[in-house]
């Protein structure tokens, strides 16, 4: 812990003190939350992201509690506490419950309290999107959880494979799933995109790439791989739920589709959540780490490339879990090395945690002990992890009790007990106060002993050959003393986390103290958790910047940083530079607001009303959701009331907002592009991959369409793309009539190549006699062309909003964000809709 | 300007080399995905189309198709490797030793991935 700050930091800090008198005041006032029954109009991350940490811990309390029943079901041989079709539902929905509800949220939901602080941003970049993305959260989990209650949970396991769970599968359980969890998917990318935007472009200044804590590396690769493994999952259950209310055929054998499909979309998700799970959770060990060994990290660069190196090898391995499904041997041994390979980031990470705690000394503290109890959880859970890369061992174990064991290894102890930890660690953040010190011995000695008394016998019964999801055994099968081990370990971990509850309540319910940062952290979260983050925001020079300057609280808390107040009495933040964190401009963020309760109320209602077909009632929500959003955009993007403002005394005045590729709306459009295209590119793989099932291409009965409503659409696609970068290059400056006229015009010139570009594509088809009922080779094609036809609506709701803030005044040369944006999107819309033509039309002359 | 901490009021998102400086980073893993998901696609639709029967001077024509992606991934990761090494010794940031990392784990996982390639049949079963 030496102290070296740099020379330019020692000269001059960016703000003098005396600092004016109010100054705190007003930025208190900027700050302070609505109270009341406005509580529910929060966007700030700090309340937002205690309401996300809450509700995700509420719904692993809720699937802990399914997993009780199951483990007492299966306590003695030959039960009959639940029947079968109940217990389907119960593994369904815990495994479901505790993937989409618990883990993904909750490392999303921990980034958003701690992320901003850590960072030394005041808040989030998108404030707004961010209590959307919680509400949508809250309302579609609950919704789904509540359907265990009324009978009608999905009972297809938590990855619903078809043909179970297409035709096989009546009634709406399987339909819950696929919308509900569409819909809480929409949630984790809104949170994705926040959390990538806020470490690249919120940082402190000097937080460069090199300085930045290991958390937010964590973090922003994982929102990354979100971004790219999300998409699949959207896809294929978008399909599934096609074949299951329109008869689209995609997975059905028999008219030319592929269960395998399902498989690969859904892995292609699956397999790297595994790792979306994992990467913060080893951020997080790694912070806690550094802080308890008392000692910098042993090997940053060696972690980040750990990081980074499983963000690719993570996405490798999605065949993993389809290695009994009939691939070909050099498809399958392909995969298996890749699963060999992603073992070597993960050992990087030990090795370097384990130099650092031989470099320091550790101090035993409740956090401490989760982790060591994670080292040797999750070493074992990986060492299964190589066990079931073998393809010989694979077939004998796929599908058993064998595997139940593994994956609660990997996930329980790579990420739970991290989870755990984490909460220990910084729950002083929270009130001041540390949890028990006293009780977390006996905590942790119920879940560590608990877990491996319940999990590690599940080996040997897998072994034996006991399978998964079977709702009861016979007696005499070697399985009963197993079972009965598993099920007293279960409830000896569940007694540890009630434990854990109660000790956590009455810690969080005590009244407020001071945070003292009672471990000596390093890094800017412990310099202040005000509902504006830090008094003033720091310059640094260092990856620890409390430990490398000392007086660093002390200069933060007097305001001798960054924007020690409120430029323009609103809530504002520093955009700095994504590499080496420069301060670009000042961000005015938005405040509390009803609309984005309101929106998340009324997609919830959408998805959720589609899903028990009342139709009419689900697009009055769809309509309320839109309202919401266009009125919450509406006052995003205003004119700065000044040019420039002196965001520190001792530093040059920073500009207002920023424009095209400065601002952080254009690289939120970006990400949300890049989504876009990744789920249009699972649609085309699944149109590729029928193709290649079939024996003839274009199947016998379908043709392609004349080749010249594809010309005319392409055409129509490059006009529309060179119209919107005409309005790109509009000089919106001109405060004339004429002016908005043409720009008006243009527009609308772009709007009506769209429409005429998406008809001549569909009539091609129509003409073409395209059934999608007839086979999936035809359904997939639907699918593509409908997903076009969806972008032309939106292109023409954005051509709309951007009319309106045109003719409103809203639209000015430092206000531009809603042209640039949808000159982006509509420009990917043209790109997208001619290479969907180009791939129809080329696959079958490629493949015959 | 009294700190080295310039603010700029007028630089644009890729101000201070963001871009280049991160696509040096991830491009090592970046080809590597690439000659993984190509051999993968490659042998998938090979064996969907019965092109495994065709062949040149005796092999079938998706091996040597296979062979020469990872020739060519192989050469350009031992170029980056290279590259990375001149610059690490040149520089001092944490990106740079994190860009040679990138290459040589890049070098090593497609160097594994030849094992596949060299001894699993094309289509077996």
């Amino acid at each position: 812990m030496t102290q070296h700050a740099s020379p330019d930091l020692q000269n001059s800090l960016p703000s003098s003190l005396p600092r004016p008198a109010g100054e705190l005041a007003e930025l208190e006032r900027a700050w302070k939350p609505a109270s009341g029954w406005r509580f529910f109009s929060r966007v700030n991350n700090t309340q937002i992201g205690v309401l996300y940490i809450a509700t995700a811990l509420i719904f692993f309390v809720l699937a802990g509690v399914l997993a009780l029943i199951m483990r007492t079901q299966l306590a003695v041989p030959d039960n009959t506490l639940v029947s079968p079709q109940l217990y389907n539902q119960l593994f369904t929905m815990h495994g479901t419950v505790m993937m989409f509800l618990f883990a993904i949220p909750v490392v999303e939901a921990i980034a958003v309290y701690m992320l901003p602080n850590m960072l030394g941003a005041r808040d989030m970049p998108f404030p707004r999107l961010g209590a959307y993305a919680y509400w949508a959260y809250a309302f579609g989990g609950t919704a789904f959880f509540m359907t265990i209650f009324f009978g009608v949970a999905p009972d297809g396991g938590w990855f619903m494979y078809p043909p179970l769970t297409s035709h096989y599968s009546a009634g709406l359980g399987a339909d819950w799933y696929l919308l509900g969890i569409g819909f809480i998917e929409i949630s984790a990318i809104a949170g994705a995109i926040e959390l990538i935007i806020g470490v690249l472009f919120t940082r402190a200044p000097g937080m460069a790439l090199g300085k930045m804590p290991i958390f937010a590396w964590a973090m922003l690769i994982t929102a990354l791989m979100i971004v790219f493994a999300f998409p699949a999952v959207i896809a294929g259950t978008t399909l599934l739920e096609l074949e299951r209310s329109l008869d689209w055929p995609f997975f059905i054998a028999e008219r030319g589709g592929d269960p395998i499909l399902w498989q690969h979309l859904f892995w292609f998700f699956g397999h790297p959540e595994v790792y979306i799970i994992f990467l913060p959770a080893a951020g997080l060990v790694t912070m806690m780490i550094t802080t308890l060994a008392r000692t910098p990290l042993v090997g940053y660069r060696a972690i980040v490339l750990a990081l980074l190196a499983t963000g690719f090898f993570g996405f490798a391995v999605w065949a993993h879990h389809m290695l009994t499904a009939g691939l070909g041997m050099l498809e399958m041994m392909l995969i298996s090395a890749a699963s060999f390979a992603v073992s070597v980031p993960a050992a990087i990470q030990i090795f370097s945690w384990l130099a650092t705690l031989w470099q320091g000394r550790l101090r035993i503290t409740g956090a401490a002990l989760f982790l060591l109890g994670f080292f040797f959880i999750f070493v074992l859970g990986g060492l299964t992890g190589v066990m079931v890369a073998v393809l010989p061992f694979n077939w004998q174990v796929h599908d058993t009790y064998f595997i139940v064991a593994h994956l609660h290894y990997v996930l329980i102890g790579g990420m739970v007990f991290p989870v755990f930890a984490a909460l220990y660690h910084w729950t002083p953040l929270l009130n001041g106060h540390v949890l028990s010190e006293r009780l977390a011995r006996w905590i942790f000695g119920l879940m560590f002993l608990g877990f491996n008394v319940a999990f590690f016998p599940m080996h040997i019964s897998g072994l034996l050959g006991m399978p998964r999801r079977v709702y009861t055994y016979s007696a005499g099968l070697g399985l009963d003393g197993l079972n009965l081990v598993s099920t007293i370990g279960a409830f000896m971990l569940a007694a540890g986390v009630a434990l854990f509850v109660f000790d956590a309540l009455r810690t969080w319910f005590r009244a407020e103290t001071e945070n003292s940062n009672p471990w000596q952290a390093s890094t800017l979260e412990w310099a202040g958790n005000e509902e504006y983050g830090v008094r003033s925001i720091p310059e640094i020079d260092s990856r620890d910047p409390l430990w490398t300057r000392a007086s660093m609280v002390k200069e933060i808390e007097a305001g001798q940083h960054w924007l020690p107040g409120t430029t323009s009495g609103r809530r504002e933040t520093l955009m700095t530079s994504p590499r080496a964190a420069r301060p670009r401009h000042l961000l005015i963020l938005t405040g509390d607001s009803w609309w984005p309760i309101t929106a998340a109320a009324g997609t919830a209602g959408f998805f959720l009303l589609l899903t028990v077909k009342m139709v009419l009632p689900a697009f009055v929500c769809g309509v309320i959701a839109m309202v919401a959003i266009v009125v919450w955009l509406w006052e995003t993007d205003p004119t700065p009331r000044t040019a420039t403002v002196n965001a520190a005394d001792n530093r040059p005045r920073l500009r207002v907002g920023g424009v095209g590729v400065q601002t952080h709306s254009w690289w939120a459009m970006v990400i949300l592009v890049i989504v876009d295209a990744t789920i249009c590119a699972s649609f085309a793989f699944a149109h590729v991959h029928v193709s290649l099932m079939s024996d003839v291409c274009p199947p016998s009965g379908s043709r392609l369409p004349s080749l010249w409503f594809d010309l005319v659409s392409i055409a129509g696609w490059i006009v529309a793309a060179l119209a919107m970068e005409a309005a790109r290059r509009w000089e919106i400056g001109r405060d004339s009539t004429l002016s908005r006229v043409g720009l008006c015009a243009v527009i609308a010139a772009a709007l009506l190549s769209s429409l005429l570009a998406f008809a001549f594509n569909a009539w091609g088809h129509l003409d073409a006699g395209l059934e999608p009922k007839a086979n999936a080779w035809s359904a997939t094609i639907m699918t593509l062309v409908s997903f076009q036809g969806l972008h032309v609506i939106v292109v023409a709701l954005m051509a709309a909003y951007l009319v309106g803030r045109l003719i409103s005044g809203r639209l000015r040369p430092n206000a531009r964000a809603t042209l640039d944006n949808t000159v982006l999107f509509w420009q990917y819309t043209a790109v997208q809709g001619v290479l969907t033509i180009a791939a129809i039309q080329m696959l079958p002359r490629l493949i015959g | 300007m009294k700190s080295g901490m310039s603010a700029s009021a007028t630089g644009n998102g890729f101000g201070d080399g963001f871009n280049p400086g991160t696509v040096r980073g991830v491009l090592p893993f970046v080809i590597w995905a690439a000659h993984f998901f190509l051999s993968y696609a490659s042998v998938e639709v090979a064996c969907a189309r019965g092109l495994q029967l065709y062949r040149l001077a005796g092999v079938p024509t998706i091996s040597l198709w296979l062979w020469a992606i990872t020739a060519l991934t192989i050469g350009a990761l031992v170029l980056l490797t290279a590259r990375a090494a001149r610059n690490v010794s040149a520089e001092s940031g944490t990106l740079a030793g994190v860009r040679l990392g990138a290459s040589l784990m890049a070098l090593v996982a497609v160097l594994w991935s030849v094992v596949p390639i060299a001894f699993a049949p094309l289509c077996g079963p």
